[in-house]
């Protein structure tokens, strides 16, 4: 009886240890780091899921679109991410000195690979009627 | 042997308590928490609440240059997830949008845990001719996209709810294509209700997807 209950004890006690690292590694295992984010998308990443706009950089009047600069604290990792909202459009999304990410068609949101967050980041957007032909662009956002 | 599973199911108890205090623990997830369809102020419909919010709001600094206003606003945000302020200056008459909003502290790890952040608002206008001018700076309302601005499986299940209410029947899927830079989304229709355009289905999930409150708060400057 008692080797029983101990057996219980210690196979409980396992199972809770593990659940909880699993948790915990779930919770806190970002995709990348910094520099090693660097040419990563944030599509489908950690990074995607808790970044927030740094800036925000909004189109001339009548664009109808803004460019952020998404930020993902868990990550460190900075890229740009151009929105339209008067429906689809051909749109660009931009991170300065690194590469641009030109949609091939209408889109309701483009954005870019990540960049090392841990220095100033700066990005801006396009929107046009064409691939590669752009009516606007956003002045440059920096965080 | 009834100890046994006593001592067992305690244990069990007590670890989904700290699984689930653990998963759930504030700060995480902003973009789970954008999805509850109500919140404890109600902010979180699809509907643009109609009453404007008064949020605590203190002027920092305001800086004049040749071609713009900067103006540096801390406001206390209704909750913790990632509100975008969107403010007005006007000047003789004239309205002029923000054309950039930069939060401060920005990389600040703990920045989303706080309910209380710090922008700085661009307006673009020639200051030459209004030296001495007042001008109404005017916080106009406070939005959140959903997801986080990314349309993942949440935010379309969120979609096809809150679009149930407008278009009965709409139904979609969200594409992310992938490049060699980065990607794009767009949407690929599965069933539109009679009369409804893909266009006009773009426009109406758009403005489902974001969250507006508008708010009541301005103040008088001097240009100087």
């Amino acid at each position: 009886m008692g080797t029983s209950l101990w057996r219980t004890v210690l196979l409980s006690l396992g199972i809770a240890v593990l659940f909880l690292v699993g948790v915990r590694g779930e919770a806190s295992a970002a995709t990348c780091y910094g520099a090693s984010c660097n040419w990563k998308d944030p599509y489908g990443t950690s990074c995607w899921n808790d970044a927030y706009y740094a800036v925000i950089r909004y189109g001339p009047s009548g664009s109808y679109f803004y460019n952020g600069n998404k930020y993902s604290p868990g990550c460190v990792a900075n890229w740009s991410h151009t929105q339209s909202y008067n429906g689809y459009a051909y749109m660009a999304a931009q991170t300065a000195g690194v590469y641009t990410y030109h949609g091939p068609r209408p889109y309701l949101y483009v954005w870019n690979n990540m960049w090392d967050g841990r220095s100033v980041v700066c990005t801006r957007g396009f929107k046009g009627s064409g691939y590669q032909t752009y009516q606007w662009v956003t002045p440059w956002g920096c965080a | 042997m009834r100890r046994s599973w006593f001592w067992l199911m305690g244990i069990l108890v007590l670890v989904g308590g700290l699984a689930y205090g653990f998963a759930f623990r504030p700060g995480r997830g902003y973009a789970g928490q954008a999805l509850r369809p109500e919140g404890r102020l109600g902010l979180y419909g699809y509907l643009r609440q109609t009453r404007p919010i008064t949020p605590r709001v203190s002027v920092q600094d305001v800086t004049v240059t040749d071609d713009a206003v900067h103006a540096t606003l801390c406001i206390t945000l209704p909750t913790k997830e990632p509100w975008n302020p969107y403010a007005t200056l006007t000047v003789d008459g004239q309205v002029i949008p923000n054309a950039e909003v930069r939060l401060l502290d920005a990389k600040d790890p703990d920045i989303m845990r706080r309910k209380t952040r710090c922008y700085v608002f661009l307006f673009p206008v020639k200051t030459a001719r209004l030296q001495g001018t007042q001008a109404t700076l005017r916080l106009e309302m406070l939005w959140l996209e959903l997801g986080n601005g990314y349309w993942n499986d949440r935010v379309v299940a969120e979609l096809h709810r809150r679009a149930q209410v407008f278009a009965p029947g709409l139904r979609f899927r969200v594409v992310h294509e992938r490049g060699k830079y980065g990607g794009g989304a767009y949407l690929e229709f599965q069933a539109l209700p009679q009369g409804m355009t893909p266009e006009q289905a773009v426009a109406l999930l758009q403005q489902l997807s974001r969250d507006e409150i508008p708010v009541a708060w301005q103040t008088t400057l001097s240009l100087k």
